[in-house]
């Protein structure tokens, strides 16, 4: 069974995100793999565990997304093909399933794994537009996946319950949380790690030209927050009242 | 109601209610304790010294409260009064551009790197329950924990303190700068004090900037003799920011009772959770050489702020899973760490013949020597003397040069211990524990 994993570099959760000139900065930001992205890698590679087989990697970003191929080598993954493009914040969910359609072109995958979304976008877009491309089955939100020679079975959280999705195969699952608990790296497989080599291939050779359909007209960030108020004053009756009136006069809320 | 506790703005209950709050009335030390006739939750340093004058004029004991979190049993009440300070819970002041945040004693530990994180700061002291303990009782027990390599304990921490004394003087202790030569530190005698000087009202904190980078590693050690060497090379790393261990038996304990999954394929003797601050590439090279000279067998990495909080789980959550459904005799105890080797092999080998079936259990903070002996009793073994496995531990300290308290306290649990061991110590002790408390209302 080979399988495709694919994963994005995403600011740590704690980063301090910085926005500024409609930018955001990345000086200082640590960069990891999406958390949703790395249950779907440790699916993978369990299932790689239990049935043989490769797992790849597939990330687009600038050189840095290298590290997160080398993480994902250490945690298991067999093989990495970055897609080489340095302004690719600008690239929309479109052109990155088609790059990865495209790179993937002549390729022996029956199953591909992402997390449900980005932690940094949310969009949640690339599988699904990756399935309509190639044509193959999408299954959201696994929380178990069981896979053999000819089909998958993922069972997804339903409303009230279960939903339980039968699928041939090639097939795209997005893994929710709770699928499983990723492994740590280790150090052993960090050392083996540096001596892969990483496939890399320039978005600009894939022949897709201007792919992206949305244009991102720049980032902003949130306005900061007002200042809280106190209310002075010895009287608990009058600091209430006060309080009371502000929220109905000056904040309409009651 | 007594008179000069009625003028209290806070709140005072006596009677049947107070049988409501009885979580108030001891820490997690399972020592004993008496129910008080009033309990006390001061809203002001001024009711604090209401509380001084009326236990004085009455002649009632005094005991403080914070989160509760101790395990000597310094905070449990003794009759007479409690006070709690949880309503003492604000910040008074935050000099941003110099890092240092004036508190009230009762607010959480936590909360005040929760206030400052906005600013790039946080207060360094972190162990298992800053959750829920109080600023003020981590100052009176010099609180140490996890990160005490890097910051130092509590005491590195206070600038200047304000402090009800026993006597009922409203003391502040110096001015909140980080160099006061102005003879004797009284700020230092009061860290510490288990509440038996006075009670700390008010204090002045040096906050340090949040780590830039955090890498945390868990490393797999096959024997003992493998700890020392590795500690130094990790320290080695002037960076380094933790460096915590804890045995085989306390592994199996974690994943039985606190359902933490098994982090390597197979069993160790010891698990080394080390954090630098550093990127993870000049972490590499130290653990290479580690694994090439075999003091480690292998080590698991968490880059992401989400793993290392995982991993963090397994060394926080030691200490309550070994109490789930145990009997459980601790001992927080400090040795110089070139020696811990040595002490851990002597105690594991001298076991056997004192006690055949004691099955201790070993974690604590490596980097500083302090350990946290456990021993875990079944049925059979409930008729074990808890005063001579005391006698037999703290012989076994004292020879190799170490503390009886790291960071616990004295309280009821070791006070007896400290003055056989050290008489003239204690001696002295108590000498200013009577300039503060000359009526013993707070001991």
């Amino acid at each position: 069974m080979n399988i495709l994993v694919l994963i994005k570099q995403v600011p740590d959760t704690e980063a301090k995100i910085v926005v500024s000139g409609g930018k955001v900065q990345e000086a200082g930001i640590k960069w990891i793999i999406s958390p949703y992205d790395e249950i779907a890698l440790e699916e993978a590679i369990r299932i790689k565990e239990k049935t043989g087989g490769t797992v790849t990697a597939i990330s687009v970003g600038d050189d840095l997304v290298q590290q997160s191929i080398r993480t994902a080598y250490a945690m298991g993954a067999d093989h990495g093909i970055h897609i080489k493009h340095d302004q690719y914040q600008m690239l929309d969910a479109f052109a990155i399933a088609s790059a990865i359609a495209k790179a993937i072109e002549g390729r022996d995958f029956q199953v591909v794994l992402a997390g449900r979304q980005g932690s940094d976008s949310d969009n949640g877009q690339v599988p699904l537009i990756l399935g309509t491309l190639k044509g193959w089955g999408v299954v959201s939100f696994a929380k178990k996946v069981e896979i053999d020679s000819q089909k998958a079975t993922v069972h997804v959280e339903a409303e009230g319950g279960e939903a339980i999705y039968e699928s041939t195969l090639p097939v795209i699952i997005t893994a929710n949380a709770g699928l499983n608990e990723p492994r740590y790296p280790s150090l052993k497989g960090i050392m083996a790690s540096k001596k892969k080599p990483i496939e890399v291939i320039n978005f600009a050779d894939l022949g897709l030209g201007t792919v992206s359909r949305i244009e991102i007209l720049g980032f902003e960030p949130p306005p900061p927050r007002p200042q809280g108020r106190f209310i002075d004053g010895a009287d608990p009756a009058a600091k209430a009242k006060e309080l009371a009136r502000a929220l109905r006069e000056e904040i309409k809320v009651i | 109601m007594a008179h000069l506790l009625a003028q209290i703005e806070g709140a005072v209950i006596t009677g049947q209610e107070l049988y409501d709050y009885e979580a108030y009335f001891h820490d997690k030390s399972g020592l004993s304790y008496t129910i008080p006739e009033y309990l006390v939750f001061a809203h002001s340093r001024s009711d604090i010294e209401k509380v001084v004058e009326f236990c004085m004029e009455k002649k009632k004991k005094l005991s403080v409260v914070g989160g509760r979190t101790g395990y000597s049993g310094a905070a449990n009440a003794r009759g007479g009064v409690v006070v709690s300070l949880e309503k003492m819970n604000r910040v008074l002041d935050f000099f941003k551009e110099d890092a240092i945040i004036h508190v009230e004693a009762g607010i959480i530990t936590d909360a005040i790197t929760e206030l400052s994180a906005g600013e790039g700061l946080m207060y360094p002291v972190k162990f298992a329950a800053t959750g829920s303990s109080q600023i003020g009782g981590n100052i009176a027990t010099n609180a140490g924990g996890v990160h005490v390599l890097r910051y130092g304990t509590t005491r590195a921490q206070v600038l200047s303190l304000e402090v009800v004394t026993g006597r009922g003087d409203v003391l502040n202790t110096g001015s909140a700068v980080l160099k006061d030569a102005s003879g004797l530190s009284l700020k230092d005698l009061f860290i510490g004090s288990e509440g038996r000087l006075g009670i700390i009202t008010r204090a002045y904190l040096r906050l340090v900037p949040i780590p830039r980078s955090l890498v945390c590693v868990l490393c797999a050690l096959s024997c003992l003799a493998a700890l020392a060497p590795l500690a130094k090379l990790a320290r080695q790393k002037a960076s380094l920011h933790a460096l915590e261990f804890w045995d085989l038996a306390c592994q199996k304990i974690l994943e039985k009772k606190s359902s933490l999954r098994p982090l390597f394929n197979r069993d160790f003797a010891y698990y080394v959770l080390i954090e630098w601050e550093a990127e993870s590439q000049e972490v590499q090279s130290v653990l290479e050489e580690a694994l090439s000279c075999s003091l480690i067998e292998d080590a698991l990495y968490a880059e992401t702020a989400l793993a290392r909080k995982e991993l963090w789980k397994y060394r926080e959550r030691i200490s309550e899973s070994l109490s789930h459904g145990n009997k459980v005799f601790k001992y927080d105890i400090s040795i110089p760490p070139f020696r811990l080797s040595d002490f851990l092999r002597n105690l594991q080998r001298n076991a056997p013949e004192i006690y055949p079936t004691l099955n201790m259990v070993v974690f604590g903070h490596l980097g500083d020597g302090n350990v946290h002996l456990n021993f875990l009793l079944d049925e059979k073994e409930k008729a074990i003397e808890h005063n001579s496995l005391d006698l037999w531990v703290y012989e076994q300290v004292i020879a190799a040069g170490g503390s009886l308290s790291a960071e616990h306290g004295l309280g009821q649990l070791k006070r007896s211990w400290y003055a056989k061991f050290f008489p003239q110590n204690f001696h002295f002790q108590q000498q200013v524990e009577s300039i503060f408390d000359p009526h013993g209302i707070l001991r």
